[in-house]
C-alpha cells in the first residue's frame, strides 16, 4: 500500500443508449485498497464501470488510470495498462474450455510473457479451475463461473480490478467466499474496486465506499462509519 | 454403380462449397456480416489462378501461395474501406446494410472481371486435367480429388490456428462476445480486419480449386455465394468440419437429385432446401450448434 | 398543392410527347427512363416505404414479363397479356410473400435472392429458345403504344409512391420500418401493412416486366429474371433516394442517360459507375444522407464506442417515424 492514486474519477458523465445516466460522478481509489460502490439498482454503478474499461465513452468528466487520462480509449488499450474487469454476469466464452478462457484472460502484452507462470498461480487460487481445466466454461456451475471469471482477470495481471456485481446469482455460503477473495486478492497487492447492490457483505469487506443514486454520489467514506449510519442501512441495506 | 458415381463427383465438388462456406462463416460469426460478394471473390482467386498459369505457367496448386495472401489483402481492403464502416451500427441494420454493399460489390467485381477477362469462360489446361483413379467401376479424377484434400487440409489449419494460438484465440472470443474480448485486451477492430480478410483469403483458396477442375467466369460468382450461404445455413456457425460436411452433402444432393429428377434440379435442390430451412427456423437459423 | 401542379404538368409534356418529336430516339430514351422509373419506384415501395430490402425483385419482373410475353404472342391482345403477367407476379407475391415476411430484415433478403434464382434457372431450363416476333408482328410495331403503356406505369408507380408517402397506410410502414415490435405493439397489423406493401411492388414489378416484354423484339426468357434487374432497381432508388417519391424517377433519368451516354464505349462501363455509387451511398447511409434511408440504418447513441452495445435500457429515441 504506497497510498498512490490508482483510479480517478472526475465529474464523470455518462450515457447508455440515447438516455444519460451518470450525472457527475467523481471519486478516487488509492493503492492496495478495497472501494465499494453501491447504491440501488439503475443508479448508475454499471455504467460508470463500463465506461471506466472504455466501452462506454463518456459525455463529460474524466478517467484517470495511474496518473494517466484514459477515458476516450478503446477498452483494450485500457486494459493494456494495467485494469481488469470482470463485468456483470460474468460474460465468459462459454463455448471455450476454462483453460482457453484463462489464456484469453493473458492475451494483453503486460500479461503474456508471465503466463504460464500466472495460470499456476490462478489455477492455485482456484483448485476448482484447474479441475475443470477442459470443460467448456458454459457447463460449470454458478460459483465455479463466478471463480472463472474472477481467474480470468486476474490473468492479465492488473493494478486495478473492478468488479460488477460478483454475488449476482450466488448462493450466501459463495457469496461470502467472494469477498473473502476480495480480500485476499488486494492482500496480493491489486487494487480493487467492487460494485454490489449487496450492500452489507460489500461494506463489510471493504476499506471505503461510495454510495451512488440517481447518478451522483450520495455519501462516501470509511466502509465501515457507511455501514453504521442509519440512513444508509435503512435506504441501502433495509436493515 | 452410377449412383456411387455421382455421389463420388458430388462429394468432391462439395468438399469445395464446404471451404467456400466456411469462408463466409468466418465473417458471419466474427463480424455479423453477411459478404454476399464472396462469390465474386472465389471467382477472382480463380482468376489469378487463371492468369498466373497463362502467364507464366504456374501449377494452380502452387498459386493457392498466392491466391490465399491476395485475397486476403483484398478483404483487408473492403473492410477498411467498405464493410468497416458498418461497424458502429445495431446488429439488424449492419445485417442488411453489408448485404446491401456486398450486392453492389458483387456488381462491381462482376464488371471489372468482364471488362480484364471478357465474359468468355477459362480454364486451366493442366497436364495432369484428366486424370482418373480407377476404384473398380467407379471413376475419381484425380486433378478434382487432390483439391478437395487441399481444401480439407486448408480447413484442418484453420482449425489449429483458431484452437492453439493466441490470435486464432482472439477471433473466436470476439465472435462469441466482442465486448468480453475487448476487455481482455483484444483489440476488436483489428481482429474483425483479421477476419475479414481470413474469410476472404479462404474464398481465394477456394476460387484457386475451382479452377483445378473447372472454368471460371465472371458469372459464377452469385451461384457460389449462394452454395456457401445454403451451406451455412444448413450446418450452423458451430464447426469448421461440420460445414465441410454439410458441404459435401450438399455436393451429393444435388448429384443425386440430377441424376434422379433430371438435370435443371441439381442447382434447385439446394437453394429450394436453403428456403425451406429459412422457413423452419428463421431466428436460430444461424445460431450456433 | 404545387407538387401536384408540377406533376401534372410534366405528365402532360410526357403524355404529348410523341406529339411534339418524331425522333425515335427521343421517344426510345424516353420510354427507357419511364421503365426504369417503373422497375425502381415498384422495388421503393416495398423497400424504401416498406423497409423490406427484396433481392429477388427480378423474380416478379420475370414472371410479368414472360407471362405477359406468351398470352401477347399466342393470340391475346395487349392489356389482357399485361394483366396476366400483373397477375401472375401479384400471385407470387402473395404466394411469397406469406411465408417470407416472416423472416426478418437480412433473410427475407437473401430469401429472395435464392428464390429469385430458383426461377431464373427453371425458366433457363424450361423455356431456353430465344422469344422472337413474328413478321407481321414486326411490321405492325409501333413505339407508341409501348411507350404510354411505360407512362402508365411510371406514373402508376409513381403515383402509389406518392400514397405510400402521404397516406396513413404509409405512416404505418414508416413505424413498422422504425421499429417493428414497437409498431406492431401500438396496434398496427404490421403482416398485413407489410404483405399489401409487396403486393403493390410486386404488382408494378410484374407490369413493368409485362412492358419489357411488350416492348423489346427478341429476348431470352431467362434473360428478364436476371439479377441485373434486381442491380437496376436498387442502384436507381439508392441514388436518387430510398423511401422518397422522386428519388426513383431522377435516377432513372439519370441512369438512363449516363447508359445510353456510355453505351458507345465500354458497354458495362455504366454498371461500373453505378455500382460504386450504390456502394457509396449506403456506406454514407448512417450520416443521414436521406431522412427514409437514415431509417434504413439506424446509429446506437452518439457516445457509444466500437459496435453498438447490447440493448439493454430499451432504446428511447425520440425520432419521429416521418
Amino acid at each position: 500500500m504506497t497510498g498512490a492514486t490508482v483510479l480517478e474519477l472526475h465529474s464523470l458523465e455518462v450515457a447508455y443508449g440515447d438516455q444519460q445516466v451518470v450525472w457527475g460522478v467523481s471519486l478516487e481509489v488509492r493503492d492496495g485498497e478495497v472501494v465499494a460502490v453501491v447504491g440501488p439498482n439503475g443508479a448508475g454503478k454499471t455504467t460508470t464501470l463500463l465506461a471506466t474499461a472504455g466501452l462506454l465513452r463518456p459525455l463529460g468528466g474524466q478517467v484517470m488510470l495511474l496518473g494517466a487520462r484514459i477515458d476516450g480509449l478503446p477498452p483494450h488499450a485500457i486494459v493494456e495498462r494495467g485494469l481488469a474487469l470482470v463485468p456483470e454476469g460474468r460474460r465468459l466464452f462459454g463455448g471455450m474450455t476454462v483453460r482457453e478462457n484463462l489464456l484469453l484472460g493473458g492475451y494483453p502484452a503486460r500479461a503474456r510473457r508471465a503466463r504460464a507462470a500466472t495460470l499456476a498461480e490462478v489455477m492455485d487460487l482456484f483448485p476448482v479451475l484447474a479441475a475443470r481445466a477442459h470443460q467448456r466454461a458454459g457447463t460449470l456451475s454458478g460459483g465455479e463461473q463466478q471463480m472463472l471469471a474472477i481467474g480470468r482477470a486476474l490473468m492479465a495481471r492488473p493494478r486495478l480490478l473492478l468488479l460488477d456485481e460478483p454475488s449476482l446469482g450466488l448462493a450466501p455460503r459463495l457469496v461470502r467466499r467472494v469477498f473473502e477473495l476480495v480480500r485476499e486478492i488486494a492482500a496480493r497487492g491489486v487494487t480493487v474496486v467492487v460494485v454490489e447492490q449487496n450492500a452489507f457483505q460489500a461494506l463489510a469487506h471493504a476499506d471505503r465506499a461510495y454510495v451512488l443514486s440517481g447518478g451522483r454520489v450520495a455519501a462516501a467514506g470509511p466502509a465501515r462509519e457507511l455501514l453504521a449510519q442509519d440512513e444508509i442501512r435503512r435506504t441501502y441495506i433495509g436493515l | 454403380m452410377i449412383v456411387v458415381q455421382n455421389v463420388v463427383f458430388g462429394a468432391l465438388v462439395g468438399g469445395l462449397y464446404g471451404v467456400a462456406a466456411v469462408g463466409l462463416a468466418l465473417v458471419f460469426g466474427v463480424l455479423k456480416m453477411l459478404n454476399v460478394s464472396h462469390g465474386e471473390l472465389i471467382m477472382l482467386g480463380g482468376y489469378l489462378s487463371v492468369w498466373l498459369f497463362s502467364l507464366w505457367g504456374l501449377d494452380p496448386f502452387a498459386s493457392l501461395a498466392v491466391s490465399g495472401p491476395v485475397l486476403f489483402l483484398v478483404g483487408a481492403a473492403l473492410y477498411l474501406g467498405l464493410f468497416g464502416r458498418l461497424v458502429p451500427l445495431h446488429d439488424e441494420e449492419k445485417l442488411k446494410n453489408s448485404i446491401l454493399i456486398g450486392f453492389g460489390l458483387a456488381l462491381i467485381l462482376q464488371v471489372l472481371a468482364i471488362l480484364a477477362w471478357t465474359a468468355d469462360e477459362r480454364a486451366i489446361p493442366t497436364a495432369y486435367a484428366g486424370q482418373v483413379w480407377r476404384v473398380g467401376p467407379v471413376v475419381v479424377p484425380l486433378a478434382r480429388l487432390a483439391a478437395f484434400a487441399v481444401g480439407f487440409v486448408a480447413l484442418g489449419g484453420l482449425h489449429l490456428f483458431l484452437n492453439r494460438t493466441d490470435p486464432g484465440r482472439a477471433i473466436r472470443a470476439t465472435a462469441e462476445d466482442w465486448q468480453a474480448a475487448a476487455l481482455m485486451g483484444v483489440s476488436v477492430r483489428r481482429t474483425y480486419l483479421y477476419a475479414f480478410g481470413l474469410g476472404s483469403a479462404l474464398a481465394g483458396v477456394s476460387g484457386t480449386l475451382v479452377s483445378i477442375a473447372d472454368a471460371i467466369s465472371p458469372s459464377i460468382g452469385l451461384p457460389w455465394t449462394l452454395k456457401a450461404l445454403i451451406v451455412v445455413v444448413l450446418a450452423g456457425l458451430g464447426s469448421i468440419f461440420g460445414t465441410f460436411v454439410a458441404g459435401v452433402g450438399l455436393g451429393v444432393a444435388e448429384s443425386l437429385s440430377a441424376f434422379f429428377l433430371g438435370g435443371v434440379y441439381r442447382e434447385v435442390v439446394g437453394l429450394v432446401l436453403f428456403l425451406v430451412v429459412l422457413a423452419v427456423r428463421p431466428s436460430g437459423l444461424f445460431g450456433r450448434a | 398543392m404545387r407538387g401536384v401542379a408540377a406533376a401534372a404538368l410534366v405528365l402532360g409534356l410526357l403524355a404529348a410527347a410523341p406529339a411534339l418529336t418524331d425522333r425515335t430516339a427521343v421517344l426510345n430514351w424516353l420510354f427507357l427512363v419511364l421503365l426504369h422509373v417503373g422497375i425502381a419506384q415498384s422495388w421503393n415501395l416495398l423497400a424504401g416505404f416498406g423497409g423490406q430490402v427484396n433481392l429477388g425483385h427480378a423474380a416478379f419482373f420475370g414472371l410479368g414479363a414472360v407471362v405477359a410475353r406468351v398470352l401477347w404472342l399466342g393470340g391475346m391482345g395487349v392489356p389482357w397479356a399485361l394483366l396476366g403477367g400483373v397477375a401472375a407476379a401479384g400471385a407470387a407475391g402473395l404466394v411469397i410473400g406469406a411465408p417470407s415476411l416472416r423472416l426478418r430484415g437480412a433473410y427475407f433478403a437473401i430469401g429472395t435472392l435464392a428464390l429469385a434464382e430458383i426461377l431464373r434457372i427453371t425458366f433457363a431450363n424450361a423455356m431456353p429458345n430465344v422469344s422472337a416476333l413474328t413478321a407481321a408482328q414486326l411490321g405492325a410495331y409501333t413505339l407508341a403504344p409501348r411507350y404510354y403503356l411505360a407512362l402508365l406505369l411510371a406514373a402508376g408507380a409513381t403515383a402509389a409512391a406518392w400514397g405510400f408517402s402521404t397516406s396513413r397506410f404509409g405512416l404505418g410502414l414508416a413505424a413498422i420500418r422504425e421499429d417493428e415490435d414497437v409498431a406492431a405493439a401500438i396496434g398496427i397489423p404490421t403482416f398485413r401493412q407489410k404483405l399489401l406493401a409487396l403486393l403493390a411492388s410486386t404488382v408494378f414489378a410484374g407490369l413493368a416486366g409485362g412492358v419489357f416484354a411488350y416492348y423489346h423484339l427478341s429476348f431470352y426468357p431467362s434473360f428478364a429474371f436476371s439479377p441485373i434487374w434486381t442491380f437496376d432497381a436498387l442502384l436507381i432508388t439508392f441514388l436518387g433516394g430510398v423511401g422518397t417519391v422522386w428519388g426513383p424517377v431522377a435516377g432513372a433519368a439519370f441512369f438512363v442517360l449516363v447508359r445510353e451516354a456510355l453505351a458507345l464505349r465500354l458497354a458495362e462501363l455504366h454498371l461500373l459507375i453505378f455500382g460504386a455509387l450504390f456502394v457509396a451511398v449506403v456506406v454514407a447511409l448512417p450520416g443521414g444522407l436521406m431522412q427514409a434511408g437514415a431509417a434504413l440504418g439506424r446509429r446506437r447513441g452518439p457516445r457509444a464506442r466500437g459496435p453498438a452495445p447490447p440493448p439493454r435500457p430499451r432504446d428511447t429515441s425520440t425520432r419521429s417515424p416521418c
